[in-house]
């Protein structure tokens, strides 16, 4: 597996400041799509996004794990948890979208190497529903979520994270499925017509 | 395999943590179970979403802030190394003093004997007139040496003299 993130870690502890940048890139998405979802305000996500950098940054020389994105993904953890218990009650979930361009990713998908059209226009359908019943779900089993499916991350890393057991990790994403599959039901049985 | 455990199963595989074994148990189960297959299409479905997210502008500003606060901490990190460095350095001194008494104690005596030998009074005036008598010995003794080999000329009386002189001059 390719690390790239490596080679410009090292070149930064070297003193090369210039590596930062790409590797700020590298993550951006994942990390960025992550903590959106999490504070459900795009101002408070870039606040955050760019508090995580600082501390990675700063605690750069004490990194010494496998996977720089699950490290990430923990301070993250960390800030968002602070943000979410300084701000309670959480507001309700917007129905609109979080964005106003026109790059949001449910509009996005499936991707349109592999998709049909007819499955293309389904799927932009479903697509803020995706998102407004991932918002609606529990904050851990909500984190489980996204850290799979943002980051990647394996159920070993999230359970590190949230300090919790592989069971209780995996059981947190089989309760998120279920509940979004539930939610929706409608969508997948409009998908499931054109299902291959 | 129930369908709890399957479903279970099919996450733990979607991350890459089924163990092989278990991967095949799983695969006979969803060829006759249709409920979890739809499950795992969902999974899949959903992860194709997130996989295509948006991915966030380039904010410059935050990245040149980024940049700046990095390189900040590099400065605070040289600043450290050579703090560390010097304080390293006197540590050593000291670990070497404390671990070693002997060398201490050496070191210690060998002061003490600079001192004592740098603040003796008048040193180098005792030296020269020490110098003084022993020439004035040996000049007379030199004399003495020549009467007693020349006995004929010299008279008892001369080389009395002589002697008593230099008993003199050494006592």
């Amino acid at each position: 597996m390719d690390h790239p993130e490596r080679k410009w870690i090292a070149e930064y502890r070297k003193g090369k400041v210039e590596a930062l940048a790409p590797l700020v890139e590298h993550f951006r998405r994942p990390l960025y799509g992550f903590i959106v979802r999490m504070t459900e305000s795009v101002t408070d996500a870039e606040d955050v996004f760019q508090e995580v950098w600082l501390r990675a940054i700063r605690h750069m020389d004490s990194y010494h794990e496998k996977n720089f994105l699950s490290w990430l993904f923990r301070i993250a953890h960390n800030l968002v948890i602070d943000r979410v218990r300084r701000q309670k009650p959480v507001v309700s979930f917007p129905e609109t979208p979080f964005t106003t361009t026109s790059t949001r990713w449910e509009d996005r998908i499936p991707d349109t190497r592999t998709a049909a059209p007819d499955r293309q226009i389904a799927m932009r359908d479903v697509g803020p529903r995706i998102k407004v019943a991932v918002a609606k779900l529990p904050l851990e089993q909500r984190e489980v979520f996204l850290m799979r499916m943002e980051g990647d991350l394996p159920f070993k890393e999230i359970a590190r994270i949230q300090k919790v057991s592989i069971n209780t990790a995996l059981a947190r994403m089989q309760y998120a499925l279920n509940k979004l599959r539930q939610d929706l039901k409608s969508d997948y049985a409009d998908l499931s017509g054109i299902r291959t | 395999m129930k369908c709890n455990e399957a479903q279970l199963n099919i996450l733990r595989e979607h991350a890459g943590e089924l163990v092989p074994w278990r991967r095949s148990t799983l695969h006979r189960h969803m060829a006759a179970c249709a409920a979890c297959r739809n499950y795992r299409t969902d999974l899949l479905q959903l992860a194709e979403a997130a996989h295509t997210a948006e991915q966030p502008p380039v904010d410059h500003f935050a990245m040149r802030m980024l940049l700046e606060a990095g390189q900040r901490t590099l400065d605070r990190r040289a600043v450290r190394s050579l703090g560390k460095r010097v304080g390293d350095f006197f540590k050593t001194w000291e670990n070497t003093l404390t671990l070693r008494p002997a060398l201490a104690v050496a070191t210690a005596v060998l002061l003490l004997a600079i001192g004592v030998w740098l603040v003796r009074p008048h040193a180098g005036g005792n030296m020269a007139w020490n110098d003084g008598v022993d020439q004035q010995i040996e000049k007379l003794e030199a004399s003495l040496a020549s009467l007693e080999a020349d006995s004929s000329r010299a008279s008892s009386a001369d080389a009395e003299s002589i002697a008593s002189q230099l008993l003199n001059v050494e006592g």
